[in-house]
């Protein structure tokens, strides 16, 4: 043994220790670094010839546990998924109002009736009328601004995931590129390396977006799929892509598709990822996007079909005082050469200003025939436009009536006024609404798309479609699993039937629609695909100049009756002179004036909506029920009131396992000061000892000189 | 027995996640405290959403029934001042006719007559705040009684002198519960107006009705005038009492509406109002729980092991 020996081990102990202190320093240093794991200095003897010969750092370990990793990034996207969910419940929350405010719909439905209520003793005062139609307006602007701020909340959501998705793709990238790195630092011995620190934060960025899986690889990459296997980032990694913005409410899913690195060109073909996802923000965001937001949209236009449906239907049945002199309808989407298919009987009757009977026109549906005034019956053409010849050729000097873009409109001459009534025994009926309440004469609501689906068209009726028309059908679940894509192009001459036809042959058996006898079309998948809905990509088909696609005049589609709360209006007509609102009803027996002055049956009709019964058909969660609009509106806020719960309770839940998941990770791989402060003191220790060594052997030196 | 390292960052987040935790927690209590409600959003009344909806949809109908039926109580007590006076009218007439058959002298019979026929058209042809005629049977701008004078009864039959419709306005007193309080001119003018016209026809010429009365006249003022003077009388008097009932009854309905919106506002208030005293004692305790969250924190934030080591090695 020599001096020497002594010196070089007490060196490398100095050295040592000080590249421990280092590591310590670094700990203590990131102590708050988000992604920094801890680092531990692992010793070993050096040897020189099988001799002790002092000490060596052997490696630097970087202190991680894949599992709690994994289990790290798989509540970090839960968490994340119910925090999107839960941002979106906030602004839907602020949407509604707060509890109690009397802006809800139940509130304003309230404030109608108690208006027409207060209307009752004198219906034709024009504050009676203004404060009814106040209520009317309201109501109508509480369904349409709800559905509108709905409808944009989904718009802004679907923005929002797009620029997740924006993010989604840099983070693999980087992660892709970091592998890369690791892997020429891992095959140089570099085990700790400051990028591994880099690439777990990416990771966990990435699982906030979507949730991800990953494998630790012996070359030190890490290759990341999504929960169920998808490969995200490999030898190759993938890139979504996802255009935002949908039609009619329908959005395309997130495509993913693989890059080859070397030239940045695709590979392979394009898959949807939406069913992949389990987790993440953008998860989080779909679910609300075509879950949340388009059933509550759906749920509201059902309401406001309710609505329009039962108020429309005795408003048409009532008449206005004094009698106006125009009814315009809604557009049916029907065409004059249409078949009438009406039954029943109604009166068409011209009125002077007083509400005196001028003329009567008695149609007989049934007969196809009309007579005036009592005089003989004449046959009109059973179409449409037949129809309307006739009863213009009736009206004489009287008024006339028009048909035109799927409108009727028929005009009394001078201050004359028109009553329309239905026959109380036998009333006229296509697809089971009366003939005003058909042809919208008389509404009180309106909507842009209609809120009648029994068009009254039969299978052998023309389609009234031009040929070359288009309509495009996504059958697609919740999760984004696509069933089936088709498309139906509109050939020349197809009946109602034929397209019906086309339309199942299209689908392929996972959809039927079936015509019903009333003209509606039920749309039904098949057992396998129970739980899809069908949505309307688009409909470039037109019924004539009636601007009126296939798809809007049936409904079909998931999407459509969320529509008809968008354009929830009380009729223009009404806002301009609010004494058409209809009151009273006409009486064909009475001597004097067939429509009274102060007759207040109409509205006491219109009181009865309050508590009558409507049918809803199923709608979003809400069920197929038989209840009042008032319930079935209070039925929506529980909706509301439900979905907001859960996905609270979910948050708190997602939230804690989270932080227990963070606090096992960095429990393991977190820098703790009074553990780093105690090795510092151990090494410092060390140093100290192998500096006094070094004195030591000087002193020896030193004596061993001093001999002479 | 293993002790888990614990790491100093994620212990300083996790003491700062329970101070949050304790904040939110007294906040919403605060706001509780504060509001006196529940939740100010729909989410925070959860399942009881679609319960609260429909007692206060329930409560603002009952209000409405209430408030409707308010108004038409004030019709019911005009018509009833107003068919009051009819009744006392035809009471007048029939005393007068009484006294002239009975003293054999018509002096002023017809005087009254007149009276009595003005003001009862002027009853019949009265109209409401908005101008509509309160006993047109929805013909509200149509003068239901047409004759002008008493004269004019004799040219015609008295029917054909109603113009009124036939619809007896009728109001919602409660779910489905429609109480009918229109009042038709000809339902409570015809008999009236017939004992007019029968005295107008007896007397003829003009005038011979003054004076003292022949035998004849007086048979025919007491065994055709008079009877139908008393039959309006009889029948007004029913027409009056049948008023107040309806007047009675829509008293009653006011007073159910009114407990029965009562009742509804009370299960409004049982959901969505806050149960004080719990609220106070979770003001309490959220405030205790934040200050625990706190001080475990100054406590523990004192702890470090820093505290224990030489600033310099060599000091």
């Amino acid at each position: 043994m020599s001096l020497n020996g002594i010196m070089s081990s007490a060196l490398s102990a100095l050295q040592t220790n000080t590249a421990a202190l280092r590591v310590v320093s670094n700990n203590v240093a990131n102590v708050n670094t988000t992604g920094y794991a801890r680092r531990v200095v692992n010793l070993e003897t050096l040897s020189a010839g099988g001799q002790l010969a002092g000490v060596d750092v052997s490696d630097i370990q970087r202190v991680v546990d894949q599992y709690l990793n994994q289990v790290s990034l798989s509540a970090s996207a839960s968490s994340a998924n119910y925090d999107a969910q839960s941002s979106v419940f906030d602004q839907i929350n602020a949407l509604l109002g707060s509890v109690g405010d009397g802006t809800a719909l139940t509130s304003q439905l309230s404030n109608v009736f108690s208006a027409l209520g207060q209307a009752a003793l004198s219906p034709t005062a024009s504050s009676s009328q203004t404060s009814a139609l106040n209520a009317f307006q309201n109501l109508a602007a509480s369904i349409s601004s709800l559905s509108n701020s709905l409808s944009n909340l989904q718009k802004q959501t679907d923005t929002q995931m797009a620029t997740a998705v924006g993010s989604a793709n840099t983070l693999i990238k980087q992660i892709y590129d970091l592998n890369a790195q690791i892997k020429t630092q891992t095959v140089a011995g570099d085990a700790d390396t400051a990028l591994a620190d880099q690439r777990d934060l990416a990771l966990q960025n990435l699982s906030q977006l979507m949730d991800v899986r990953t494998a630790q690889q012996a070359d030190g990459s890490t290759t990341v799929m999504t929960e169920d296997g998808i490969s995200l980032v490999g030898d190759t990694y993938a890139q979504l892509s996802y255009t935002a913005g949908g039609a009619n409410g329908t959005f395309q899913p997130i495509t993913l598709q693989s890059v080859n690195p070397q030239n940045g060109q695709t590979i392979g073909t394009a898959q949807a990822l939406d069913p992949h996802l389990s987790g993440g923000k953008i998860k989080g965001l779909i679910d609300m996007r075509d879950g949340t937001l388009a059933d509550l949209q759906n749920e509201l236009g059902s309401f406001a079909q309710g609505v329009a449906q039962s108020f429309n239907a005795q408003h048409n049945a009532n008449s206005a005082y004094p009698p106006p002199t125009t009814l315009d309808g809604r557009d049916t989407g029907l065409l004059a050469s249409d078949a009438l298919n009406f039954s029943g009987k109604t009166t068409i009757a011209v009125t002077d200003s007083s509400g005196n009977l001028v003329s009567k026109i008695a149609v007989d549906f049934g007969t196809g025939t009309l007579s005036v005034n009592g005089g003989s019956a004449t046959s009109f053409a059973a179409t449409v436009g037949g129809f309307v010849n006739g009863l213009n050729t009736a009206l004489g000097s009287n008024g006339t009536a028009t048909f035109a873009d799927g409108q009727l409109s028929i005009a009394a001459t001078g201050s004359n006024g028109l009553v329309v009534q239905d026959d109380a025994t036998t009333p006229a009926s296509r697809g089971g609404a009366g003939f005003s309440q058909f042809f919208g004469l008389n509404d009180l609501f309106q909507t842009t798309t209609p809120s009648i689906l029994s068009t009254g068209l039969s299978a052998s009726d023309s389609s009234g479609l031009a040929a070359g028309g288009k309509i495009d059908l996504l059958l697609k679940d919740a999760s984004g699993n696509l069933a089936k894509q088709a498309s139906v192009t509109i050939t020349a001459g197809m009946t109602v039937g034929d397209v019906v036809s086309a339309l199942n042959t299209a689908m392929g058996g996972t959809e039927t629609f079936t015509l019903n006898s009333d003209g509606s079309i039920t749309t039904s998948p098949s057992s396998s695909y129970a739980n899809y809905q069908l949505q309307v990509t688009g409909d470039t088909t037109q019924r004539g100049a009636t601007g009126m696609s296939f798809t809007e005049l049936f409904g079909i589609g998931a999407n459509q009756t969320g529509q008809l709360a968008s354009g929830f209006s009380v009729s223009s007509a009404i806002v301009a002179s609010p004494s058409r609102l209809a009151f009273a009803q006409a009486d064909f027996s009475s001597s004097g004036a067939i429509v009274g002055s102060d007759d207040s049956s109409g509205l006491t009709a219109l009181q009865s909506l309050e508590t009558s019964q409507q049918t809803f058909a199923k709608v979003g969660a809400l069920g197929r029920q038989v209840t009042s609009l008032g319930t079935y509106a209070a039925g929506l806020y529980q909706d509301v009131a439900t979905r907001g719960t859960t996905v609270s309770s979910n948050k708190t839940a997602a939230d804690d396992r989270l932080t227990e998941a963070q606090t096992r990770q960095s429990s393991v791989s977190g820098v703790s000061i009074d553990e780093e402060l105690s090795n510092m003191i151990i090494y410092q220790q060390a140093y100290s000892a192998g500096a006094r060594m070094l004195n030591v052997v000087d002193q020896l030196y030193t004596t061993l000189l001093q001999i002479q | 027995m293993t002790v888990d390292r614990v790491a100093s960052n994620a212990q300083s987040q996790y003491l700062l996640s329970q101070i949050m935790k304790a904040n939110t927690a007294l906040d919403t209590v605060t706001a509780q405290v504060a509001s006196g409600k529940v939740s100010s959003d729909y989410t925070g009344i959860g399942d009881k959403t679609a319960s609260l909806e429909a007692a206060r949809a329930a409560a603002a109908r009952a209000d409405a029934y209430a408030t409707n039926t308010q108004l038409a109580v004030t019709q019911t007590d005009l018509q009833d001042a107003q068919l009051t006076t009819l009744s006392s009218l035809a009471e007048q007439l029939k005393e007068a006719i009484t006294t002239a058959a009975g003293n054999g002298d018509g002096t002023g019979l017809m005087t009254t007559a007149q009276d009595v026929f003005e003001q009862a058209s002027s009853i019949l042809n009265a109209t409401d705040s908005n101008g509509n005629y309160i006993y047109g049977g929805g013909q509200g701008n149509t003068k239901p009684f047409t004759a002008t004078s008493l004269s004019d009864l004799t040219s015609d039959t008295v029917s054909n002198f109603f113009q009124n419709g036939s619809q007896k306005k009728s109001v919602l007193v409660g779910d489905g519960q429609s109480v009918q309080i229109g009042v038709l001119a000809s339902d409570v003018g015809t008999e009236l107006m017939t004992a007019l016209q029968n005295l107008a026809n007896a007397d003829s010429p003009s005038g011979s009705l003054d004076g003292s009365l022949t035998s004849t006249q007086t048979d025919n003022l007491t065994n055709n005038v008079l009877p139908s003077a008393t039959q309006a009388y009889t029948d007004l008097n029913d027409a009056t009492a049948t008023n107040g009932e309806t007047y009675s009854r829509l008293k009653d309905d006011v007073t159910n509406q009114q407990s029965l919106s009562t009742l509804y506002k009370g299960f409004v208030s049982d959901i969505e109002d806050v149960d004080m005293t719990k609220a106070a004692t979770n003001l309490n305790q959220a405030q205790t729980a934040l200050q625990a969250a706190l001080e475990v924190t100054a406590k523990l934030g004192q702890l470090s092991l820093l505290n224990y080591l030489p600033t310099t090695t060599s000091g």
